[in-house]
């Protein structure tokens, strides 16, 4: 288990134990292309639903079209705090909003090459200043798997981790319909700092 | 002058900052104590202007060491500096001083920096406000040169201010009014709650 307790919307999974929350083969969004929202450039403060730790969100847009995520959670009660950092891609499917999210640095060091290798998906909506971001839901996806509605495998183990296989196109179609967000869980809800 | 990064934003001000700040080759504090000081432990935030970002300071306590500090610049502008900043503190009284050495900007390694560590003199303001000062460039040569405080101005074309004295005549120096007059215009930072 890692030091940090970072509740960062692609990866507190990845921070709070050894499993990575579920990844998908190609990013999201590929065949649609990927623009940095303006909206999320900023910082953003919040926690995860039942943990007190407070993390900060800072979405640093660069030319190349990617945002860095530097993430940061204060010393709290009986924790040193800890930060970390990731490379996100933003991409529009239909109505729906998704960050590809790629994990970087973990206090200062690069992050372990699964984790590093490892596309993250997440939808997020943006309403006012609160952004609220979702993980893929495991339990659903592995029912997707089994029934071979999506293209995936599932790792041995009562933990394996959950990898969608499928291509492109069918992952963005998927994911472009208006009842995609129902695939996801909430993992973390943040306020505009201002 | 060095080339200063334009990623030392421990102070905003110092975002501008054309070349190195002066140094000491000891750290400023060995007579009183290096320990982190935990009245600066949380989140801190210049707000900026027209010219600058909003900038925001992470001081992060390790179990051991240093404290490591994450300065990151805010903004909806593309391509805002964050960068990693080791920390120690020691306090005199009502100020201290932060002995501060760039770890890495934007993620990468920075070598190209002098030996030795920044002295930020902090005190704190009114409502709690942290005033973070950069030793003056000028000023700090300036009392080198006057045979102040031992120290050397690299002549590498560079122009780097290093304080060289051992850690008693530093901590005394920089202690009194001749070493506070290194400290000029402050940044002001809030706490983030």
């Amino acid at each position: 288990m890692r030091s940090t307790r970072l509740a960062l919307a692609a990866c507190a999974v990845l921070l709070l134990g050894a499993c990575l929350p579920v990844t998908t083969k190609t990013p999201v969004g590929s065949t649609a292309g990927f623009a940095n929202d303006p909206s999320l450039a900023g910082t953003w403060v919040g926690s995860t639903k039942g943990d007190p730790a407070v993390s900060y969100f800072h979405f640093l847009p660069k030319e190349d079209k990617t945002i860095t995520l530097v993430g940061v959670t204060p010393p709290q009660k009986d924790e040193k705090g800890g930060w970390g950092t990731y490379t996100l891609q933003t991409t529009v499917l239909g109505k729906n909003h998704y960050m590809n999210a790629h994990e970087w640095l973990d206090d200062g060091k690069p992050a372990d090459q699964k984790a590093q290798e490892a596309n993250v998906t997440v939808y997020y909506t943006i309403e006012g200043d609160t952004l609220k971001a979702y993980l893929f839901d495991e339990d659903k996806v592995k029912a997707l798997i089994a029934s071979h509605k999506i293209a995936g495998t599932v790792d041995p183990g009562q933990f394996g981790d959950v990898h969608i296989t499928e291509d492109a196109a069918k992952l963005d179609a998927m994911l472009t319909k208006p009842d995609a967000s129902r695939l996801f869980t909430l993992l973390v809800t943040l306020h505009r700092v201002k | 002058m060095s080339r200063f990064p334009a990623i030392l934003a421990l102070a905003a001000a110092l975002i501008l900052s054309a070349c190195y700040p002066p140094v000491t080759s000891h750290q400023v504090g060995t007579t009183v104590g290096i320990k982190n000081d935990p009245a600066v432990v949380g989140v801190w935030r210049a707000p900026g202007d027209k010219e600058h970002r909003p900038t925001y300071l992470h001081f992060l306590p390790r179990l051991e060491g240093p404290m490591a500090v994450l300065m990151v610049e805010g903004g909806p502008q593309p391509d805002g500096d964050w960068n990693e900043v080791s920390v120690t503190t020691a306090r005199f009284g009502t100020f201290g001083f932060m002995n501060a050495r760039l770890i890495s900007g934007n993620g990468k390694s920075i070598e190209d920096q002098p030996e030795g560590t920044i002295p930020l003199l902090y005190r704190f303001g009114a409502k709690g406000r942290l005033l973070l000062y950069l030793p003056d460039e000028t000023a700090t040569k300036a009392a080198i040169k006057a045979g102040k405080i031992k120290g050397t101005i690299t002549d590498n074309g560079k122009g780097d201010a290093v304080i060289t004295a051992d850690g008693a005549a530093l901590d005394k120096f920089l202690s009194s009014p001749a070493g506070q007059a290194l400290y000029i215009k402050p940044t002001t930072f809030t706490r983030v709650e």
